[in-house]
């Protein structure tokens, strides 16, 4: 008797859970788009409703590979002038602002690098003289960037110090090609 | 009833109705077991780090008065450590019913707080019943669930009496209450060892029921779900604000804390709810994680030490108290602290103990004196302890998961100030930043000689500041400074900085002449910022080519986003184009400000950048010889609407040392701000004086085009330069009859340029072609833009054969003249006057170089020139040019002490008035190496010899007085 006792309670502890399971599956087959609606509802309607600004359709910029100051530079900064395209010369606006007297010179060089493809390759490269006394020496200078639609143009410095101003964007609004599909 | 049933049933509740023994056994000393020291210690911890971190974040007054509230928490705490267990269940009735009465008070008489209301005023003090109703039902369910009585009694009853303090704060709403009350119910359920049988189908109704519960609901308790489980981190009113500044609280505050430290009283401001809900966050930021950790130890020593006096308990509604307790206090210290940390749904539950709330407070100290009555209760009758197989179930499990919970919440705290802390640190003082833009100087422009041409016109001295106060911190001080210095009545000043908005970081009260500036200096909370206005102190003589500077467009907003909002920059000619080098970089002012925006310090800011100067090829001196020449031309012409124009350039490299541009304007007129009544009349004037006649007005070139018609000739040899042709007044072609400007003889190629001979090119274009002609035409740069560094250029017009429109033979003929499908700018005429003198094709320059603060000079970048390639042949061409000059239609320059060459071309133009022309001269000197090339156009009546030769010779006759050397 004890036995038999075992084995049917036994049985209701398959039996309820399977049947629990069948009636939960029974409610999702039949309520299922209904309670995932429910459950969408509730978790959207604590949250923040702002849509979100579309993302930015250009490729991203590369890290700058040394900070805007570093040693006696106390800054770097590359603008580029008027009429700066990917495919034709154009000039850009270095500036270099370091310690008084700590140097005579600063060594520079200006980078190009191809986002869409991603190749770089140095465009520019030379030495400012700074006078004595003299904190700072503004350079305008003609530089290629790479054929292609987006590029970007990032100005490092390597003597006295390893600087470098945040990368331009050549156009500004360049944007990579996409392929359409057949 | 069946034997068995009575037997079950006897066994279920055998333990809870075993009477109290009559002799009680001698009691134990009230220490050791019976004091629990450690539960003790853990709670006045909890207490006393709650106050400390009130009294630094409110102030000692509301610290006080918390410290006095938990006082009495204590006290009842040590009276309740000494109640009989017998008189748990008149405790629990007591609480129960007085929680369930006010929970059903609060909708009518509740007091709103934050939009919700969950309070009862009584007296100075607020009560809030749902805390009470933790400890009712705690005391009462475990009272029910050890009550002698069948299971399913004690299971229906237990159910019934929790649901009725459930649904009334459900009603609150209170869902994070409710939350707890159901865990607190659940727990007490399987902790009393309610058997599966009532359990699992409870579980299972509820696990049905759950997924169709979300439609039952309302709109608006469907949001309030929402918010709840989102939590501040994504409520629409918090977008993670909250758990934001926890995560910059925990992060900011180091091992040991920055109580103290200035920023941190502002800092400490943008943490919401630091008293309650974010008190853990907070106490960290004040005391550090060493004190964070040490909460977070003492909470799970009092976790512990509840779930053990549940094992000592000697009745099982003790037990069932202390289990719950150790439960309940272990949710609320791991949802605290999860939702402090991020992890979890900043619910609204406070951390027990810590966080601000007298009711909280209070109840939390009856409960857990209570509990100590249990245990000191057990301890000191152990004989009596109850068996083993009625003692709470899972309790120590429990207690364990809460223990992994808080210590794994407590490595993510030291992890995140260990990864993030700098970063967290520095969005926390970000925020607090609020910066004003300070406007950097913008780089004088100036001749070659370096000669002011452009200026701000605070550096030039004549300009004025701008002078503003921040009006949260200005000081009656510094307002009698302003309105000594400014002339305003110190009355007026007051009245406007009172009647400010206290967020304003910058008030204008006006401008002062920049000399009187420096009376301001000093004051720390007076914003004294020059105005960016630019002036040009030459006036109208370079107007068009200096350009002039206004707020950014929105084009240039996109090609330079770095540009911040309002920021003036070159808007037109050299302004434009070397903006890049002339606009220095801002600076910022900064202030901390409360989250509400108010200033309360300044703060370190940044020194705005000066721009370059920027020194240009031009010659002041000539300039001014060539614009008056062209003034005085224009002046003696009767159509109002007729230009002027000329412009001198090095042939060698292009550089321009001369662009008059007539009419013109005095871009002083742009400001920034504009004087719109002085550019509406500029504009308003005829001749469009904001164009530059030289680069952007494309006219016919006349004559003048013969030299490139004449270098087509030597290109391609249709007429060899010597060979004689006869003219004479007209040529016939097709019917249609060509007139020559006067009658002439036969000549060659040198006389017919000499006497600009029409018919003499009528017939070498007509036997030319059109083609050679176009092709050295686009060789020397004709139809398209010189490449000047000056926005806006003009490219001119030259048609072809392989055009759209139609091209007949009359159109070659008649381009041979330099009419018809072709109009040039007085540029690309000098510019190819000048390739054909040198042989080689510049591109002009206006800009020189770029001077550095401080004097470093670094030239500009110069485009090769391009060889000409043809530029052998071209020897009859400069001939015909001189012959011109000594005897021929530019001859008034032969009383000039230099061998020059010049052209001449009178034009007809469908866009003047009958009888009007675009009378050119264009010439180079001294022929044999140029230096110069000028080109002068003069809209007017005019044969052969015209006032723009006058101009020529006068700016010649300047450039032979004062060569503008390097």
């Amino acid at each position: 008797m004890a036995g038999g006792r075992t084995r049917r309670a036994r049985g209701w502890w398959i039996a309820v859970p399977a049947a629990v399971a069948v009636v939960l599956g029974v409610e999702f087959a039949v309520l299922g788009d209904r309670i995932a609606a429910d459950v969408a509802l509730v978790l959207e309607s604590g949250r923040e409703t702002r849509s979100p600004a579309p993302p930015d359709p250009r490729p991203p910029l590369p890290q700058p590979a040394a900070p805007q100051a570093a040693g006696a530079v106390r800054e770097v900064d590359l603008r580029v002038l008027p009429g700066c395209a990917t495919n034709a010369a154009c000039l850009v606006r270095l500036r270099v602002r370091v310690e008084p007297g700590s140097t005579s010179s600063v060594a520079w060089s200006v980078h190009a690098e191809d986002l869409c493809a991603r190749t770089g390759r140095v465009v520019g490269a030379g030495t400012v003289h700074v006078p004595a006394g003299a904190d700072r020496a503004d350079v305008v200078v003609a530089v290629e960037p790479p054929v292609g639609p987006a590029s970007a143009l990032t100005l490092t410095t390597t003597a006295p110090a390893a600087a470098a101003a945040p990368p331009v964007r050549v156009p500004a609004a360049g944007v990579c090609e996409t392929r359409g599909t057949p | 009833m069946s034997i068995l049933r009575r037997i079950r049933r006897r066994r279920m509740s055998s333990w809870a109705s075993v009477p109290e023994r009559p002799v009680r056994p001698r009691r134990r000393r009230d220490t050791g077991p019976a004091f629990d020291l450690l539960a003790v210690v853990a709670t006045v911890v909890l207490v006393v780090a709650g106050l400390a971190n009130m009294a630094v974040v409110e102030g000692t007054g509301p610290a006080l008065r918390q410290g006095v509230i938990a006082l009495v928490g204590l006290v009842l705490l040590l009276v309740l450590r000494r109640v009989r267990v017998r008189l748990l269940g008149v405790l629990g009735v007591a609480c129960y019913v007085l929680a369930v009465i006010t929970l059903a008070a609060v909708p009518v008489v509740g007091i709103s707080v934050n939009g919700a209301t969950r309070w009862i005023g009584a007296g100075g003090f607020t009560f809030q019943p749902s805390e009470l109703a933790k400890l009712g039902m705690l005391l009462v369910v475990a009272g029910v669930l050890a009550a002698a009585r069948p299971m399913w009694q004690r299971f229906v009853a237990a159910m019934l009496l929790a649901a009725v303090p459930i649904v009334l704060t459900v009603l609150q709403p209170d869902l994070s209450t409710t939350t707890l009350l159901v865990v607190l119910a659940v727990a007490l359920l399987v902790i009393g060892r309610v058997p599966a049988r009532f359990l699992l189908p409870m579980a299972a109704v509820a696990t049905v029921a759950a997924p169709l519960v979300v439609g039952l609901l309302r709109p608006y308790q469907v949001q309030r779900l929402g918010t709840f489980l989102a939590g501040s981190a994504e409520a629409s009113n918090g977008a993670g604000w909250a758990v934001a500044q926890a995560r910059i609280a925990l992060a900011g505050g180091g091992w040991f804390g920055r109580a103290g430290d200035p920023l941190t009283d502002v800092l400490e401001r943008y943490l919401p709810e630091r008293d309650t809900d974010l008190a853990p966050a907070s106490l960290v930021e004040q005391f550090g994680l060493a004190a964070g950790l040490l909460v977070l130890a003492a909470a799970l020593v009092l976790v512990w030490r509840l779930a053990t006096a549940a094992r000592t308990a000697r009745t099982v509604h003790g037990a069932l108290l202390a289990g719950g307790l150790a439960v309940l206090f272990g949710a609320e210290v791991a949802v605290s602290v999860g939702g402090n940390l991020g992890l979890l749904p900043l619910a609204g539950v406070p951390f027990p103990l810590l966080s601000n709330g007298g009711t909280a407070v209070v109840v939390h100290l009856v409960a857990i004196g209570t509990v100590l009555g249990v245990r000191r209760d057990g301890a000191r009758r152990v004989l009596w302890a109850a068996p083993r197989r009625l003692r709470p179930r899972f309790v120590r499990i429990a207690a364990l998961g809460v223990t992994a919970v808080l210590v794994t919440f407590g490595t993510i705290g030291w992890r995140t100030q260990l990864a993030e802390g700098a970063t967290l640190r520095a969005a926390g003082e970000q925020q607090m930043l609020r910066c004003r833009a300070v406007p950097a100087p913008r780089g004088t422009i100036t001749d070659r000689h370096g000669a002011v041409l452009a200026v701000d016109a605070a550096a030039a001295g004549t300009g004025t500041v701008s002078v503003g106060v921040v009006p949260a911190l200005v000081t009656p001080a510094e307002l009698d400074r302003v309105a000594a210095v400014s002339g305003r009545p110190v009355e007026d000043l007051r009245a406007a900085v009172a009647a400010a908005p206290p967020t304003t970081l910058a008030l204008g009260l006006g401008e002062v002449p920049v000399a009187r500036a420096a009376e301001l200096d000093g004051l720390a909370d007076v914003l004294v910022e020059a105005t960016p206005r630019r002036a040009y102190p030459t006036g109208d003589l370079l107007g068009p080519v200096l350009g002039f500077v206004g707020v950014a467009t929105a084009e240039q907003q996109q090609r330079d986003p770095a540009l911040p909002a309002g920021a003036v920059v070159g808007r037109a000619g050299l302004e434009a184009s070397y903006d890049a080098v002339l606009r220095g970089t801002a600076g910022e002012r900064c202030w901390y400000v409360t989250p509400a925006g108010v200033p309360v310090a300044p703060a370190p800011g940044s020194a705005a950048v000066p721009g370059a100067d920027l020194r240009t090829a031009l010659d002041l001196p000539l300039q001014r010889r060539l614009t008056d020449s062209v003034r005085t031309s224009l002046a003696a012409q009767r159509n109002p609407n007729a230009v002027g124009a000329a412009v001198a350039m090095d042939p060698r490299n292009g550089q321009v040392l001369a662009m008059a541009s007539l009419p013109s304007s005095d871009n002083g007129v742009y400001g920034p701000p504009v004087d719109s009544a002085a550019l509406a009349a500029a504009q308003a004037r005829p001749g469009h004086p904001g164009l530059n006649h030289t680069t952007q007005v494309a006219v016919p070139p006349g004559s003048t085009f013969k030299l490139v018609v004449a270098s087509a000739d030597m290109v391609q040899g249709t007429l060899p330069a010597h060979q004689v042709v006869p003219t004479g007044a007209s040529f016939t072609l097709g019917g249609h009859t060509f007139d020559n400007w006067r009658p002439m003889g036969p000549m060659n190629l040198p006389q017919a340029l000499a006497w600009s001979n029409d018919v003499y090119f009528y017939q070498l274009a007509a036997r030319m072609g059109p083609d050679p002609i176009v092709n050295t035409a686009r060789a020397l740069g004709v139809g398209s833009p010189t490449g000047i560094d000056l926005p806006g250029e003009a490219a001119g017009y030259l048609g072809s054969p392989d055009g759209a429109e139609p091209w007949y033979g009359g159109t070659t003929v008649i381009l041979g003249i330099g009419q018809g499908p072709l109009q040039v700018t007085p540029l690309q005429n000098a510019r190819w006057t000048a390739a054909i003198a040198t042989g080689q094709l510049v591109t002009p320059r206006v800009g020189l170089a770029v001077v550095s603060p401080g004097g470093v000079e670094t030239a500009l970048p110069v485009p090769a020139p391009t060889p000409v390639p043809f530029a052998g042949v071209l020897g009859p061409v400069r001939d015909g040019m001189r012959a011109a000059v000594r005897a021929g239609t530019a001859g008034w320059l032969s009383s000039l002490p230099v061998d020059s060459g010049a052209k001449t071309g009178t034009a007809q133009d469908g866009s003047l008035p009958d009888g009007t022309y675009d009378n050119w001269t264009t010439l180079a000197a001294p022929l044999d190496a140029p230096t110069v090339v000028m080109t002068t156009l003069v809209q007017g009546p005019g044969q052969g010899a015209n006032s723009a030769g006058r101009i020529a010779v006068d700016g010649l006759t300047q450039y032979l007085a004062g060569p503008p050397g390097p």
